[in-house]
């Protein structure tokens, strides 16, 4: 069955080259010391040297080999780009479930919740709790997650909301079946496919936010990102273009991965969203 | 005769009604039924869209609660059950629903929705349970071995609905209550279906209430019709005397209505009505500003 | 497979050996393989089948409208009063559809009417050929009346979700109308109606055969729609025509297995004991 969902995503139009983006970008980032000619950390070498056979993406300001840097910022990026998603689904998929089967006084609160945090722009959110709480990095993922749970809590409790109405999870009802089968094991997997295209949206977004809080330079120092490179980058736009450029590009093909991801999966389960509009004759 | 399986007294279900700004007024969709299902009869429901016949079954089902009423299991209220009521509740009710397609798991092979009921009630072990299923899919007439590990979606509406068959069959109920069974297959596929529900009635002492708009069904398998119009029911009793000899209005029209494949019937029918042209037939559809 | 010889007259609508062929995940599917079907004027034709017979593409085909899929082969020769349907240009069809030609009318009608439009204006579209609005207006009134819907001021103000199905259709059939076609191809056009309206549903359209001479190419699964409303019946099975004869005859005595076998299924279904009407089985 598996293998058989991989064949089937790799015939969508651009599911396959989302997947394949991605795995690029994580086995690149993961084995970054084997791809890296220098350590994160090296500033051995002459700063704000443009790109060269040595340096293919040149040097920074602090003298760092800029295309190393990029592979070992990935990791960060990335990992805040799965987690911080992985933890909106677990947040506000939970919320979203409980919500849409149980409905009632408790589903009215939940929604309420719901509303509050969304109804608040993501940045503020995380420029808030980042200034409150400081920008070490698992705090940074838990900001992020902050932000965009309220939009995962929604979609899972429209998905449980229909789905809960369908005739076989009414079957599966009258003859008895425990609440706990009817949420795990009847509901979810069929709410699954829009549940992962939103996870994969959700982590480009989760990207795209640490940039921006990396470029402000809210993001924890010690950890190289993307966005903290473009930080460094930005003072020196005229004279060392190449320390923005490069990893402005890392976070574009990245973002672009999760969403052909998406795109590819909401082609899978619903091939008509994405087909072409019919050709209307005569 | 014995006390009646299930029973309803007074089911209303309303929707809607919201008091917050004084607006809307509640609709009834059930609007004061009472009825008896008796062990081993066929008790049809016939109505039209709007009837409130899907909603009476699934509170019959115990699946929606009613907003007044009391459904009655044994002589006892569904409202006092126990966990252990609703389990022997649950062993004996079970539904078969319209459509075939939306009423199976579209993730979940046929085996698998099969044993999850089974492992429920304690139907079968690991062991014997490749056993059970195989003997489920042939008393619905499937071959165990063909269809087993198949997903819905690689199956035809008949052979869905028999699985649906299956599964509601797998507890050994002593009623089953099926909402326009027939509705969505193919005809020669109806046929089928109807003789298996039949058969299965026969073998096993089942009851059946079967919920269907097709008059020619009802008079073929049940033994009482319950014609429901707008969440009311308008006329009650056996079979015979309600489709032959009417004593309601909209039941007339529903038997007036009725399509026979049959060219000849057609044509008298036609000849007859031009020669004494009836009021136009009642119908819930036909009422634009009814109360929906 | 056995066929009645056709009246000498020619035929208003026809097909000729039309093959459908459709490329489904990969696969070819022949939807259509091969069918010959006539409609003359005046005629009420039904083409009978279950799911997957082709019955629904065929219509489709022989109207140019068929969906958005990949078609593998479309041949065969489809004729509207001698004019090759299949290779006309899309503004001959535009004009087909707008005047004297061919109307179809669907299953569903919530689907296929606008929901943002009142009713006065969707049937204002259908008579756009006419010279003034008050005649628009008189003509729309007139086409609901046909229809059987008599109180024409109060609908022609309705939007869609206002009325019920069956007028919903009946509206459907009133625009079908209305640039006075000479045939209607109705596919399943009851299937989702209620029992009663259907039988309404299915007097109004024959009731506009015999009176207006409209012929109509019906295509159904419902058998007793069939011997309600048609002359002249084809059965269709995995994309062929097995059979094809008078509605009487058919009935009567098929002369195909298949055939046969759907009528064999529906006297199951319809065998009734007190009522005393239905076939001898």
């Amino acid at each position: 069955m598996a293998l058989d969902l991989v064949r089937r995503l790799f015939a969508t139009r651009f599911g396959g080259i989302g997947v394949v983006i991605l795995l690029a970008v994580s086995i690149l980032s993961i084995l970054a010391p084997f791809f890296a000619s220098s350590g994160p950390e090296d500033i051995g070498s002459p700063s704000m040297l443009p790109p060269s056979w040595q340096h293919p993406f040149g040097t920074d300001s602090l003298g760092r080999d800029v295309r190393s840097v990029l592979l070992y910022a990935g990791r960060s990026s990335l990992t805040i780009g799965f987690c911080a998603a992985a933890m909106a689904f677990l947040i506000g998929g939970t919320i979203g479930a409980l919500a849409g089967y149980f409905r009632g006084p408790l589903a009215a609160v939940l929604l309420r919740v719901t509303d509050l945090f969304h109804t608040l722009p993501a940045i503020i959110i995380v420029l808030f709790s980042v200034s409150l709480l400081g920008a070490s990095f698992w705090l940074q993922v838990a900001a992020v997650a902050l932000a965009i749970w309220p939009i995962e809590a929604r979609l899972v409790y429209g998905q449980f909301i229909t789905l809960s109405e369908r005739e076989f999870v009414l079957a599966a009802r009258a003859a008895g079946l425990s609440t706990g089968h009817l949420i795990f094991r009847e509901i979810l997997p069929n709410a699954l496919p829009t549940v992962i295209v939103q996870v994969a949206l959700d982590a480009s977004t989760a990207i795209l936010i640490e940039a921006g809080l990396g470029f402000l330079g809210l993001s924890d120092p010690t950890v190289p990102s993307w966005g903290e490179m473009l930080n460094r980058g930005q003072e020196f736009l005229e004279l060392a273009w190449w320390m923005s450029v490069f990893p402005g590009m890392a976070i574009c093909i990245a973002v672009l991965g999760f969403n052909l991801f998406a795109d590819g999966v909401t082609e899978m389960f619903n091939p008509r969203a994405t087909a072409a509009p019919p050709k209307l004759e005569g | 005769m014995s006390a009646p399986i299930l029973s309803a007294r007074a089911i209303v279900k309303s929707f809607g009604g919201r008091s917050w700004f004084g607006g809307g007024s509640a609709k009834r969709a059930v609007d004061t039924v009472d009825l008896d299902v008796n062990e081993g009869e066929t008790l049809a429901i016939v109505g039209e869209s709007g009837s409130g016949k899907s909603t009476l079954a699934r509170i019959l089902l115990g699946l929606v609660a009613p907003t007044s009423g009391t459904v009655a299991y044994q002589g006892r209220p569904v409202a006092e059950f126990g966990a252990a009521d609703w389990a022997a509740f649950r062993k004996s009710v079970q539904p078969v629903f319209q459509d075939p397609a939306s009423s199976l798991n579209p993730r979940m092979r046929v085996d698998t929705t099969l044993s999850y009921v089974l492992r429920r009630h304690g139907l079968a072990t690991r062991a014997t349970m490749d056993a059970e299923i195989a003997g489920l899919l042939a008393s619905v007439g499937l071959d165990a071995a063909q269809f087993r590990d198949r997903y819905p979606h690689q199956l035809s509406g008949g052979q869905q609905q028999r699985i649906a068959i299956a599964r509601a069959m797998a507890v050994r109920p002593r009623l089953i209550i099926a909402d326009e069974p027939l509705s969505s297959l193919d005809m020669s596929v109806q046929a089928q279906v109807l003789d298996l529900l039949v058969s299965l009635k026969a073998s096993r002492n089942l009851g059946l209430v079967l919920i269907s708009h097709d008059l020619n069904v009802v008079d073929a398998i049940s033994d009482r019709v319950i014609v429901m119009y707008l969440g009311r029911i308008v006329e009650a009793g056996p079979t015979r005397q309600v489709l032959g000899n009417p004593s309601n209005d909209y039941t007339r029209s529903l038997l007036a209505a009725k399509l026979v494949a049959d060219p000849h019937v057609a044509r008298a029918r036609r000849i007859a009505m031009d020669a004494a042209p009836a009021a136009a037939p009642i119908s819930p559809s036909n009422l634009q500003g009814a109360p929906q | 497979m056995t066929v009645n010889t056709p009246p000498a007259d020619a035929p208003l609508l026809s097909a000729r050996d039309v093959k459908v062929h459709l490329r489904v995940h990969g696969r070819v599917v022949k939807a259509v393989d091969g069918v010959d079907i006539e409609v003359h004027p005046g005629q009420c034709v039904g083409i009978v089948g279950e799911s997957g017979s082709g019955k629904s593409t065929l219509g489709r085909a022989m109207t140019r409208l068929l969906p958005n899929v990949e078609i593998a082969e479309l041949s065969g020769s489809v004729r509207f009063c001698g004019e090759d349907v299949l290779a006309m240009t899309p503004e001959r069809i535009r004009a087909l559809r707008r005047h004297r030609g061919l109307s179809m009318v669907f299953q569903d009608p919530l689907s296929y009417l606008n929901p943002t439009l009142r009713i006065d204006r969707q049937l204002g579209e259908a008579l756009r050929h006419l010279p003034d609005r008050a005649v628009v207006r008189e003509q729309s009134a007139e086409l609901l009346r046909q229809v059987g819907l008599d109180d024409t001021r109060r609908i022609l103000r309705l939007y869609p979700h206002e009325l019920s199905g069956g007028m919903r259709q009946r509206v459907l059939i009133a625009m079908a109308l209305a640039p006075d076609p000479q045939i209607l191809v109705a596919d399943e056009p009851t299937t989702a109606l209620d029992a009663t309206v259907q039988y309404q549903v299915i007097q109004t359209l024959r009731r506009l055969n015999k009176e207006r001479n409209l012929a109509m190419l019906v295509i159904t699964h419902d058998l007793g729609m069939v011997a309600e409303l048609c002359d002249r019946v084809y059965v269709m099975n995995g994309g062929k025509v097995v059979e094809s004869a008078d509605v009487f005859a058919l009935f009567d005595a098929p002369q195909n297995a298949y055939t046969a076998s759907l009528l064999a299924a529906a006297r199951r279904l319809h065998q009734t004991k007190a009522l005393g009407v239905g076939p001898a089985t």
